[in-house]
């Protein structure tokens, strides 16, 4: 409890240098490309810190160091580097631990577009990839080859939730040297500590929970050594990406409400899903505090809480129904990306994204983002959805 | 805007849409990641297209496309889109045409940074480079080989301003089937028209020219029929994008282009004259001058000249250069370029494939909106500190 209070604190706190802003709480939106230096040595040893100081726009000005500073102490890790997208830091990861001829363990339950991404464009430059079991555990020793570099982990699956055996997974990868690089966006950084389980690289989509209102496109990596900063800094630094000014300073702005945010999100979702789960619709919740979600005794042993964001099976129905229902709930936007304060709702058939393992069921998923209405407002929508569902009014 | 509009035109209604707006002259700037569809049917029809239409922040918003939109109206392309930096135009568009196992030929005066890209990452991941010099013209197609997908040109190359014969190369490599990506910043998509000159892909710093006030940084990457989808299907999977804070300041920059740009020539013209005139230079590296390597090409294929620049001295010991830079009062010293005010920067290449002696003796200027007769006094003081 004394840890996590601390914590909380500092989530109100990092990233901020009052003192450094002429007293401001909040740092200034730097808008900047050029960088001036007083003499010519005073250049060249902006350069020597290139990554620490301001020395030019693309590698960042004090409102991107101050973001920065606060997702390294939501993640708990060494440093954080920030990126246009969440797609963007996962690729930005990969590309910097990987080259031709090496090979990579990816999770089947893994985000549509990493799976793309490895499909696509490290294919073309000679990168293999295996698709694993999100539930393969210490098993996943017997798909390594020497090749292997890294394995990508996601959990849980921001669809069908499997919450995997992190701990696991590192073990087997670090008896062999390989990174191990998670996507913690579903925890937002905050009920899942991937550092405490020795992972290298974990990965947010800032777009999400941090940045919270759906206003954003913004990535982070955050490293645990400062050796694998430096490799992805540096690798960022070729491909030339940066981050504007703006939406770091806003991204900064939503951090500062993470916690009762997600409280908010975390509550509202397990009381709809609780409800949920007694309806006659409905045939499994996958949501990782259920004991119906695969891999739950994980979520268990190694989250402190959930966010807003879980599936529901509906028994087979209909799919003309379900989009009349889609189409008419009043409080669901029907959207792509989540975290935001507001409630979503979207259909999905994950049989046609796995390739490693077998999507059992035919019956159609639904996965809910839980806002911060009021959730008796939310019930009664998904009530009169459900209803049309099965035919009552 | 009519189809005929002149480039002035295009720059000042260029992806302008006030009947969509409220009447509005310019774009709100659309903060976005989940747009909502209401139906599954009109979800389904806005992603049949997802470049023209609204889907998702990430693949930009009504804000960047109105940018998107007016560079594509000036360098005459059918399409451009928009990224995090320049060099974030460079990297998307090469990794659009190259993969393991391909070669590549990039012009050895290319931005170092460009180098860096070949060396740290398209290296490992079995993409060979050969650099080759800047004023090769036909001669290039002795360099080809079988799988030769890329040419990266840039011209004038930004430290040491050869200008390159553009037409030539593309002739050379499309008789192959091999694409030609140029980095026009320093024509700014006005001064050079890479595409009536046979360019697949143009990519610029945006945060030059047409960000024009050392306030963002945005890259762009234009290009017409079959070079579309490869592009924006790389930076697609990357995952690159711009904010629509940074599309709309890029955006409101592009109204003020030609006007700057103007001052910039004319300024940089006097100076750069003025210098050429100076017993203690002894080459001035300004396209528009024939001590410029390439020059001859220039007046062929450019309408205009900017205000980027470097100056050869005949000779500059250390503590001279730094006596000089350092006492400059209205030169700003740092790095890029294309905004309103003076830099200066020392010049340090690295090069290749030719040889290049200037390191340590040559300075690259910069000029600025300011009244050209005080930065030429600024300059002349910095030359009297110097003089022995």
């Amino acid at each position: 409890m004394g840890k996590r209070k601390k914590y909380d604190t500092r989530l109100v706190h990092s990233g901020s240098n009052p003192r450094d802003q002429k007293g401001a709480v909040n740092p200034p939106v730097f808008r900047a490309s050029t960088i001036i230096f007083p003499t010519v040595e005073a250049m060249k040893e902006a350069e020597q810190r290139k990554f620490d100081t301001t020395f030019y726009g693309v590698h960042g000005t004090p409102t991107t160091f101050a973001l920065e500073t606060a997702m390294a102490e939501v993640e708990e890790g060494y440093r954080a580097i920030s990126v246009s997208s969440g797609l963007a830091a996962i690729t930005t990861a990969l590309i910097s631990f990987l080259k031709t001829g090496d090979h990579l363990l990816m999770v089947d339950s893994v985000y549509a577009p990493t799976r793309n991404f490895c499909d696509t464009t490290l294919k073309r430059f000679g990168i293999e990839t295996t698709y694993y079991d999100p539930l393969i555990g210490s098993n996943i020793e017997n798909l390594i080859k020497p090749e292997t570099k890294v394995i990508f982990t996601e959990s849980p699956g921001s669809y069908t939730f499997e919450i995997q055996d992190i701990p696991s997974i590192v073990k087997a990868a670090h008896k062999r040297e390989i990174k191990v690089m998670i996507d913690n966006t579903w925890s937002a950084g905050y009920f899942f500590k991937p550092f405490d389980h020795k992972v290298d690289i974990s990965i947010q989509a800032t777009t999400k929970y941090q940045a919270g209102h759906a206003d954003l496109i913004l990535g982070h990596i955050v490293t645990r050594t400062k050796e694998d900063w430096l490799k992805v800094k540096t690798n960022t630094g070729i491909l030339g990406q940066t981050v504007a000014p703006d939406v770091c300073y806003l991204a900064l702005r939503g951090l500062r409400t993470l916690v009762v945010r997600l409280e908010e999100h975390q509550q509202n979702a397990l009381t709809i899903a609780n409800w949920l789960k007694e309806r006659p619709e409905v045939e499994k919740i996958l949501h990782p505090a259920f004991s119906s979600c695969p891999g739950h005794e994980f979520w268990q042993r190694d989250f402190t809480g959930s966010s807003g964001l879980f599936s529901v099976i509906l028994k087979d129905v209909n799919i003309e129904k379900i989009h009349n229902m889609l189409n008419n709930m009043e409080y669901f936007s029907m959207g792509y990306s989540w975290g935001g304060f507001e409630s979503l709702m979207v259909y999905s058939d994950p049989s046609k994204i796995r390739t490693a393992t077998k999507w059992e069921t035919s019956s159609p998923l639904l996965r809910i983002h839980v806002g911060q209405e009021d959730v008796r407002d939310l019930i009664a929508d998904l009530e009169r959805g459900l209803n049309g569902l099965s035919g009552k009014t | 805007m009519r189809k005929d509009a002149k480039q002035n035109t295009k720059l000042i209604h260029g992806g302008s849409h006030p009947e969509d707006q409220s009447g509005i002259v310019n774009p709100p700037i659309y903060r976005a990641s989940t747009v909502d569809y209401g139906t599954i049917n009109q979800m389904e029809l806005l992603r049949e297209n997802p470049d023209e239409n609204f889907v998702y922040g990430r693949i930009g918003t009504p804000t960047s496309k109105a940018f998107e939109e007016t560079v594509a109206n000036l360098e005459g392309a059918e399409r451009t889109i928009a990224v995090g930096s320049g060099l974030a135009a460079i990297s998307a568009a090469m990794l659009a045409f190259v993969s393991n196992g391909d070669h590549v030929l990039v012009c050895d005066n290319a931005y170092s940074p460009t180098r860096r890209l070949s060396e740290g990452f398209l290296k490992r991941f079995g993409v060979e480079t050969t650099y080759y010099d800047p004023l090769v013209g036909t001669e290039i197609s002795s360099l080809f080989k079988n799988n030769t997908k890329v040419i990266y040109t840039e011209s004038p190359g930004s430290h040491t301003f050869e200008i390159q014969d553009i037409p030539a190369i593309t002739k050379a490599a499309h008789d192959k089937g091999i694409k030609v990506v140029m980095d026009n910043t320093w024509g700014a998509g006005y001064f050079f028209k890479p595409f009536d000159h046979g360019v697949d892909v143009s990519v610029q710093a945006a945060t030059k020219y047409y960000v024009g006030h050392s306030d963002a940084m945005i890259g762009t990457i234009s290009m017409s029929g079959e070079n579309i989808q490869p592009v924006i299907e790389s930076v697609r999977v990357l995952g690159y994008n711009i904010s629509p804070d940074d599309a709309y300041l890029a955006l409101r920059g592009m109204r003020t282009l030609n006007v700057r740009l103007k001052r910039h020539q004319e300024n940089g013209l006097k100076v750069a004259q003025w210098l050429s005139d100076r017993p203690e230079i002894e080459r001035v590296l300004h396209p528009a001058l024939p001590s410029c390597p390439g020059h001859e090409i220039w007046k062929r294929d450019f309408s205009g000249s900017n205000g980027l620049f470097g100056v050869v001295f005949k000779s500059l010991i250390k503590t001279d250069m730094e006596l000089f830079v350092d006492g400059l009062e209205l030169f700003s010293l740092g790095g890029s370029w294309g905004g309103y005010e003076s830099l200066v920067l020392p010049t340090n290449v690295n090069r290749t494939s030719t040889k290049w002696l200037g390191n340590d003796k040559t300075i690259r200027f910069h000029i600025g909106l300011e009244d050209s007769d005080d930065l030429i006094k600024d300059i002349k003081s910095g030359l009297k500190r110097i003089a022995k």
